[in-house]
């Protein structure tokens, strides 16, 4: 049966290798304008680091790798069923609004399983979030960069593709010492 | 920096600490510094592949002396439980990662090793001797190995993974760690997106055994790779390998509309008994994600068929076996609608099922531990932290109303009614005439209130039960029948309110004070009797309404009127500070009669954020016994009495 798998595996990999990457940058936040130098260094840094698909509480496709390389991502797990979380999304989401046209893109990544998931967008829209929501309902996102399933969970990607910060939980004030930090990146 | 992350447990229904404090703060990632991709000139530079690389090593350690489990009964007699009394363990969970590009591999072991076991006296019931041969079992063991490929368009995973199918009416294999349940499917799955003219296709398919977490925290239990006492099967619990096989396709048109169909099949394989049973699921579902701006809308439909047949073998001529072949078949319906109108948003969400079974790992025969390792969860409807007795033949909706008064001042108000026929259904579909249907009627509120002097977040509830006889029944020809259904018409089956209060507020510089109060009041009047357990002659009055129950009714349980009033909860006092250390006082409490357990427990603990993403928290004291709730999965976690403490490091 492992061999099997493993032909299954190798032939899967076959057929991505043959389907056509989506073009970069194309995302709703990604709008200040890149050089040729900069496209391929954005390339470059969306193809070193796991990727999803994923769709927004509105049915819009996210996928990650559109946006590496060409903004700094700021991915926040949460759950409606998350006190923290729920404190902590409409300062990430005012961090978003301050800061999108500089090229800063905040992502939350619900965790909410099917128990709850009905909940997931009236929670949005009574916070008046304007920033991407995307349902992570089969864990994919999870499994890539949230293992322990925190909520809330920050991952912080800079420009070049890297995880620069994963940290669990959320006090208040902490939405400034991480706007001190995104500021930083986005200013390199 | 102390934080505050969340542990979604509930009290029967009714949230514990949503916002426990400072359960985890992390480190930044490893990783690589930035590099620059181009040189000043633009000329691409070569990155050495090693620093491509990524990890991530997370371990998770608690070490504890548990001095008392909160059971009351004298040590030496023969219902005295040792489980979970002066023994101490190390359960250490390490996991680690990985990354080359869109390449990844993970693995997590779990650990466990225990010290002075607890040893059941030589009078105590089997059940006690055989409870704890499945637990204490000293162990290492890999739970999670999966290498995967995570491209944009495509994804692959090879070992582990979860697999939900739409709103998980078909299949849901999942983790929910709160409670400690870790189900995944070992084998592979592949995820294909292709962008149409227009629209977007999803393809999946997947493969694989179901892989239960075989060590359970919570409690030590252990279940075995294979059962280790055939003799009695009913009683040992194995990893399952039921082999589950499945597929999706889904078509997007963005924000307007998606369609989606998906099917599963899960084969379990034959037991010591000859057993074997084949469930299959088909579901369809339509989304409207924002057709307009002000409303949304999901549908799905379901359906799920079991096979489940018990062959002629040697081995089930000898236990004495009947044979049987059970063919059974389910249905259900499910839909959310949100609405939205300015500052208010309404929640719609209704459902229908007909025989929604639960399907379980074969091989986990004991109803406490199916219920931790559903592979099909239909949605509740209810309020999420709500405790369901059932959910399988039952129909009914709720509606919530939240109102955004003011930036960070948010009210609600909702309410359901159900009808449950779950009871009164035997295995096979067919009604039990002495279990009658239950109507349900739930009200709850609250208000989230965040401004800079304080987070406030308070709810309260009241959910009522009710046995439901109808006409029919009332009129029934049997004079005792009739006037039986007249009287418990209406009568409670269960009733609950629950309150939760979550008040935060700076007070000092760095320091903040937080009240956490959960509390429940259950009342439950209805049990399940063991019809062979009760006394030929009765002595209470209880067991005299268990003797004529199933004298009357002559099966081998019953549903009896027992009154049971009981309240739990938890009130914990914090005060923390944003420059990484915390101190949690708190009170439980868990009053349910007849129990063997204490009822009143202090704890008082504290954590220390020792260096960048690790953290040493400890507890002395009690922390109650009784149900806990997260996503969905009930269990009861036992009372512990004692010393603790935990280290998490992530580097």
């Amino acid at each position: 049966m492992r061999a099997h798998l493993t032909s299954l595996f190798i032939a899967a990999l076959v057929g991505c290798a043959s389907t056509q990457p989506a073009p970069a940058g194309d995302g709703d936040a990604a709008k200040a304008p890149v050089t040729d130098a900069a496209k391929a260094a954005g390339k470059a840094a969306a193809a070193k680091i796991p990727d999803f698909t994923l769709e927004t509480v509105d049915g819009e496709r996210f996928t990650l790798s559109e946006h590496v390389g060409q903004e700094v991502i700021v991915m926040s797990f949460w759950a409606t069923w998350c006190q923290p979380c729920l404190a902590e999304l409409p300062h990430l989401d005012a961090l978003y609004q301050q800061e999108k046209d500089n090229g800063l893109l905040v992502v939350a990544v619900s965790m909410d399983e099917p128990t709850s998931q009905a909940e997931v967008a009236p929670t949005v829209a009574r916070l008046g979030l304007t920033m991407p929501v995307v349902l992570d309902t089969e864990q994919r996102a999870v499994a890539l960069y949230n293992r322990s399933r925190n909520a809330p969970m920050t991952v912080v990607i800079d420009k070049g593709g890297q995880v620069v910060r994963a940290s669990a939980g959320y006090n208040p004030g902490d939405e400034e010492h991480l706007a001190e930090e995104v500021r930083g990146l986005l200013a390199q | 920096m102390s934080k505050l992350t969340c542990v979604r447990l509930a009290v029967a229904g009714v949230a514990v600490c949503l916002c426990a404090p400072a359960l985890a703060q992390v480190g930044t990632s490893s990783t690589a510094p930035t590099q620059n991709l181009a040189d000043p000139v633009g000329i691409p530079v070569a990155e050495p592949w090693y620093k491509k690389l990524r990890y991530e090593l997370l371990v998770l350690s608690t070490a504890r002396w548990q001095q008392d489990n909160g059971d009351l009964t004298e040590a030496g007699h023969s219902k005295w439980n040792p489980s979970g009394e002066n023994f101490g363990d190390l359960v250490t969970t390490i996991g680690g990662s990985v990354g080359y590009e869109r390449f990844l591999f993970a693995a997590r072991f779990d650990t466990a090793f225990y010290f002075h076991k607890p040893v059941a006296a030589e009078s105590a019931s089997p059940l006690i001797q055989l409870d704890l041969q499945d637990r204490y079992v000293n162990q290492v063991r890999p739970e999670y190995i999966a290498f995967s490929y995570n491209g944009p368009d495509a994804s692959v995973v090879l070992g582990d993974y979860y697999m939900t199918l739409g709103r998980g009416m078909v299949l849901s294999v999942r983790k929910v760690g709160d409670v400690g349940v870790d189900n995944k499917l070992t084998g592979a799955r592949v995820t294909n997106r292709v962008k149409l003219p227009v629209g977007d296709l999803s393809l999946t398919e997947f493969a694989g055994w179901s892989n239960i977490k075989n060590y359970e925290t919570g409690t030590g239990y252990y279940y075995p790779e294979r059962p280790s006492d055939a003799a009695d099967p009913d009683k040992r619990f194995y990893d399952a390998l039921d082999f589950v096989t499945g597929g999706r396709a889904e078509y997007s048109l963005g924000k307007y509309m998606k369609v989606g169909a998906h099917a599963a099949q899960i084969a379990s394989p034959e037991d010591e008994l000859g057993e074997r049973a084949t469930v299959r699921g088909y579901g369809a579902n339509v989304e409207l994600p924002r057709p307009v701006k002000w409303a949304s809308l999901y549908v799905e439909a379901a359906r799920l068929t079991r096979d489940d047949s018990r062959l002629e073998t040697p081995k089930n001529r000898q236990v004495g076996q009947a044979l049987t072949d059970v063919n059974e078949e389910g249905w259900g319906l499910y839909s959310n609608a949100n609405l939205y109108f300015g500052p208010a948003t309404v929640l719609i969400e209704g459902k229908y099922y007909d025989n929604m079974f639960n399907v379980f790992p074969r091989g986990i025969r004991q109803p406490r531990r199916q219920v931790l390792n559903r592979l099909v969860e239909p949605p509740t409807a209810e309020r999420p932290l709500t405790l369901l007795l059932a959910n399988n033949t039952v129909y009914g909706g709720r509606m919530r109303v939240d109102y955004r008064v003011a930036p960070g001042w948010v009210p609600y108000l909702a309410g359901g009614l159900y009808r449950d026929n779950s009871f009164g259904r035997q295995s096979d579909g067919t009604a039990i005439d002495t279990v009658p249907p239950t109507n349900i009627s739930a009200i709850y509120g609250g208000a989230r209130v965040t401004q800079k002097w304080a987070e406030i977040s308070v709810e309260g509830g009241y959910r009522t039960q009710r046995n439901h006889y109808s006409a029919e029944r009332k009129q029934a020809s049997d004079p005792d029948e009739a006037q039986r259904a007249k009287d418990l018409d209406g009568s409670t089956f269960r009733d609950d309110m629950h309150v939760m209060l979550d008040y935060r507020m700076p007070v000092w510089g760095p320091l903040s004070v937080e009240v956490a109060l959960n509390y429940l009041l259950a009342r439950q009047e209805n049990a399940t009797v063991d019809c062979r357990d009760v006394p030929a002659v009765a002595e209470t009055d209880e067991e005299e309404r268990e003797v004529d129950a199933c004298n009357t009714r002559g099966a081998d349980q019953v549903f009896v009127s027992l009154p049971d009033q009981w309240h739990e909860g938890r009130l914990a006092l914090s005060v923390i500070s944003s420059q990484g250390f915390s101190i949690t006082g708190a009170y439980e409490f868990y009053t349910r009669q007849p129990t063997v357990y204490k009822q009143h427990y202090f704890s008082i603990g504290g954590q220390w954020k020792f260096m960048d993403g690790s953290i040493v928290r400890a507890l002395y004291g009690g922390e109650r016994a009784g149900l806990k709730c997260s996503g969905g999965v009930c269990r009861f976690f036992p009372g512990f009495e004692g010393g603790r403490i935990e280290l998490e490091m992530r580097l």
